[in-house]
């Protein structure tokens, strides 16, 4: 903790500060040149605490308007340690100030003072006693040297000096010129003269009498006379006499003006010193009481630390971070509590670990199945307990022509039922026969598509949890694989049952004709004639019949090799234009159409019979047009033909089965063509479907794979 | 630059100086190859001042002489100065002022009044600043005069007391003469 290195180096500086204060106070000499220093030294450390408070106080505030936690307790603590300071020290503080005030003016006293002015006023008196005797010593002195000349006068001098015990005796004469002097050895060497002042004084006829301080610090009486002009001396002249005081009374005297100076300094000082003595109180309180605030601050911070951790570490659960630890630092009942918490969340981490794993278990299995089903070449439609779509699978959405499965989860399948297209009337369907199922039910349903019909087999389950289940397949290819097997085995019994008799008919026909006819008379020869030829015609057209079935149930013959459809279109299409007067062929051919692997003759027979359905379609009618168009698609794996023409289309209930053999609308018509056209295609991996064109006509479309 | 800190000092001072602190007769005059000064440092003592004084409080002086260069861009610079330090106090038992010359020379000098004692602090005569040729001809030098009470000095107590009663800032303004 950074703190504590502080906060002990804070209160060293503290303690330092306030014996100095107390030194200084105690008027210890060596401290008081520091005291101003000291002052301010003291001023600074209380700015610091006080931004320091301030800081503290500003965070506290922050924090209890953001509601953080612990922060009232803190708030509470502080004001509690800030309290339980500053009541002692402000009852201390109020005491102290009254003693200071009585203490300071006990010292001070009237009857003191009036001692003091007394002696002072006794040793002024005894001064001037003595200074009047060394006045007349003087006046003596001066009345000698009247008749002395300035020649003679350094003699009379020192003489005199010698009888009045003067320290220094100085004559001078006008403006104040020296004429003669004599000192002691100890005195200074040149003689010290009066200020103007006295000379001003001396001048008038008076005579000076007064203390001088030296240097040194005691006292010296001097003197200053006229010296009255005589016979010898006519000018008028001054004596100077410096005497010292006697030892016993300077030093008596000296004392007295000590101690009352000292004394009328203390009590005019009695005022300013009070304010420091307050002032430096004041300070060392306030800097106590500050940093006892200061020290609530860290303090309540310091304990109430765990649970601000605390606080943090539960908001990271709440949000949903376990791996969160809270520093223990202390081993107490709060660092207790800390260390529970985190074994607490190191528990939750696991629980939720141990979740996530199981939670990766299902998903996976989850992903396993919805590949499964993705994968599943049957459709799967699943509905759940509310009847809404809850699975689609791709196979299901192919089948039923869905472009967008995630567009129709989720909808109540109620709804979906009146969508409109091959899904729709799936779902119709389904729903008709789901009602009156009950746990399993097998089911056959026709859609019928743009491409035409489709057969689904379903099969349904209910689901344990509510729900169905719905499985199925799309049969068409298998029915129609089974019907044109089916087709195939009638037309070669046919080929074979049929076309064996019909020689042997139509020759015995002949033969009774050339028999009878010459025997018989007009008449009856007429009528076999007839019948005959009849005979023939007919047995010729159920030949060419029994011949196209045996086209259609012809397998094929080999003969596969490459073949350029845009060259045999050509071919066929110039046959057609010369004998179809009436209906134009156009044609519309891919230039870089890719070969086809194809037996080239049963390849024309399908352009044949395409051929001819158009031209049957057309007619007789007057701007006919056959259309054959070449291209490539499915980025060039296919090659369609397509022959459209613009006759009257093909029969709406006749599209789903146009393909089938037999089916027909045509009196003379073998509805054999297009069943052909469809096994050729199919036998060369290939497909073909009709449809209507919207501006009329029909359009025939066979895509076969091109050669690699 | 000086007049700048000259007038920036006086806008200052004015109030304080307001009891006519003030330097007269300021003279800069050659003597033998060597510049002197004379001058008169007035100062006068506020009541308060004056309780102190004769309540056995001792006053310290300080009265300067300073000659210093002008400078362009950057402050004037001192070249050398004089200064004299007195103490002021009043001997109740003499019943007079002793002014006493602090520092070497230690000179006691009585006065019964109290104007003459400051007076004699005040008076600048032949005070000596320096040899003409030891100056650079081509700068321009001024010589500046003040006197002014030190608080430094005073007894503790009062020193906190004096620094925040401006009746106890006493000291004249900055005098100047330039040196020709
Ligand atoms: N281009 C077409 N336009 C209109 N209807 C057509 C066309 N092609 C075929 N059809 C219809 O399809 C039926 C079956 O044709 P198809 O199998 O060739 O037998 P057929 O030609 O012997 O009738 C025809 O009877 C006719 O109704
Ligand atoms: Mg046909």
């Amino acid at each position: 903790m950074y703190r504590l290195p502080l906060f002990a180096g804070l209160f060293v500086v503290l303690l330092v500060l306030l014996f100095l204060m107390g030194q200084v106070a105690g008027s210890a000499e060596q401290f008081e040149r520091y005291y101003i220093v000291l002052l301010a030294a003291n001023g600074v450390f209380l700015v610091v605490l006080v931004l320091a408070i301030g800081a503290n106080a500003l965070r506290l505030v922050r924090r209890l308007l953001q509601h953080a936690p612990g922060s009232h307790l803190t708030l509470r603590m502080t004001l509690a340690f800030v309290i339980f300071a500053v009541a002692p020290a402000a009852v201390v503080y109020v005491f102290s100030l009254q003693m200071l005030e009585r203490g300071i003016d006990s010292w001070f006293d009237v009857q003191v003072e009036a001692a003091l002015d007394d002696a002072l006023e006794l040793s002024r008196a005894s001064l001037d006693l003595i200074m009047r005797e060394y006045l007349q010593d003087t006046v003596r002195a001066a009345r000698r040297l009247e008749r002395v000349p300035d020649s003679a006068a350094v003699l009379a001098l020192s003489d005199l000096m010698k009888e009045t015990g003067a320290t220094e005796l100085t004559l001078l004469g006008a403006n104040a010129r020296i004429i003669a002097s004599s000192r002691d050895m100890a005195e200074s060497l040149v003689p010290r003269l009066p200020g103007e002042a006295v000379l001003r004084l001396v001048a008038q006829g008076e005579s000076y009498v007064g203390l001088d301080p030296t240097p040194e610090g005691s006292l010296r009486i001097r003197v200053v006379l006229p010296v009255a002009p005589s016979t010898v001396n006519p000018q008028a002249r001054i004596l100077q006499a410096l005497y010292p005081l006697p030892q016993r009374i300077g030093r008596l005297t000296e004392r007295v003006q000590e101690a009352v100076g000292r004394y009328d300094q203390l009590s005019y000082l009695r005022g300013p010193l009070k304010q420091s003595f307050m002032l430096t109180l004041s300070l060392v309180l306030l800097l106590a009481v500050l940093f006892a605030a200061w020290a609530a601050f860290q303090w309540a911070q310091r304990l109430l630390e765990p649970i601000r951790e605390l606080a943090r570490g539960t908001r990271a659960v709440a949000e949903g971070e376990y791996d969160q630890r809270l520093s223990v630092q202390r081993l107490d009942d709060l660092g207790l509590l800390l260390q529970s918490f985190n074994e607490m969340t190191e528990r939750l981490a696991e629980a939720r670990e141990a979740a996530k794993t199981s939670q990766r278990l299902v998903e996976r299995q989850r992903a396993y199945l919805e590949t499964l089903l993705e994968n599943l070449s049957s459709g799967v439609v699943s509905l759940d307990p509310r009847g809404r779509l809850r699975t689609l699978n791709r196979a299901a959405a192919q089948i039923l022509g869905v472009d967008a499965p995630e567009r129709l989860i989720g909808r109540p399948a109620e709804e979906l039922r009146g969508e409109g297209g091959a899904f729709a009337s799936f779902m119709d369907q389904l729903l008709e026969n789901l009602r009156e199922a009950d746990e399993e039910c097998h089911m056959q349903l026709t859609l019928q598509g743009e491409k035409g019909r489709k057969i689904l087999m379903c099969h349904g389950v209910r689901l344990p949890t509510g729900g169905q289940v719905i499985v199925f397949d799309d049969v068409t290819a298998l029915i129609q694989a089974q019907r044109d097997a089916a087709w195939a085995e009638v037309a070669r019994r046919l080929a074979h049952e049929i076309k064996n008799p019909l020689t042997p008919i139509q020759l015995s026909a002949e033969r009774l004709r050339r028999k009878l006819l010459d025997r018989l008379d007009e008449d009856e020869g007429r009528i076999l004639d007839r019948a005959t030829q009849t005979i023939v015609a007919q047995v010729e057209a159920m030949k060419a019949m029994v011949n196209a079935f045996g086209e259609y149930a012809r397998r094929p013959r080999g003969k596969v090799r490459a073949v350029d459809v845009n060259q045999l279109v050509r071919d066929v299409a110039e046959l057609y234009r010369a004998n179809a007067a009436r209906a134009r062929v156009e044609l519309e051919l891919a230039p870089d159409l890719p070969a086809v692997q194809a037996d080239p003759d049963r390849l024309r027979q399908v352009l044949h019979n395409l051929f001819n359905n158009a031209l049957e379609a057309l007619g007789e009618r007057d701007g006919g047009v056959v259309r054959v168009h070449t291209a490539v698609v499915e980025e060039g794996g296919l090659v369609e033909v397509a022959v459209a023409d613009n006759g009257p289309g093909i029969p709406e209930e006749m599209l789903d089965r146009l393909f089938e053999p037999y089916v027909t609308s045509k009196s003379r018509g073998t509805g054999l063509g297009l069943a052909i056209v469809k096994k050729i295609v199919e036998e060369h991996g290939g497909t073909v479907w009709a449809e209507n064109l919207p501006q009329g006509g029909a359009r025939l479309v066979i895509r076969l794979p091109a050669a690699r | 630059m000086r007049y700048i800190a000259a007038l920036v000092l006086c806008g200052l001072a004015l109030p304080v100086f307001a009891d006519k602190a003030a330097v007269e007769g300021l003279r800069v005059y050659l003597d033998e190859g060597r510049y002197r000064v004379d001058a008169d440092v007035h100062l006068t003592l506020p009541p308060a001042v004056r309780e102190a004084l004769h309540n056995g409080i001792a006053l310290v002086f300080e009265v300067r002489a300073e000659l210093r260069r002008e400078n362009i861009m950057i402050p004037d610079s001192l070249v050398t100065q004089h200064r004299r330090r007195y103490r002021l106090e009043y001997r109740p038992l003499l019943e007079r002022y002793v002014v006493t010359e602090l520092g070497g020379a230690r000179t006691v000098e009585t006065h019964l009044r109290l104007r003459d004692a400051l007076k004699a602090i005040g008076r600048i005569r032949g005070w000596p600043l320096i040899e003409k040729r030891q100056l650079d001809r081509s700068h321009t030098y001024y010589v500046r005069v003040r006197g002014e009470l030190l608080l430094t000095e005073l007894p503790l107590p009062l020193q906190l007391h004096a620094y925040v009663k401006p009746s106890w800032w006493i000291a004249t303004p900055w005098a100047e003469v330039p040196l020709r």
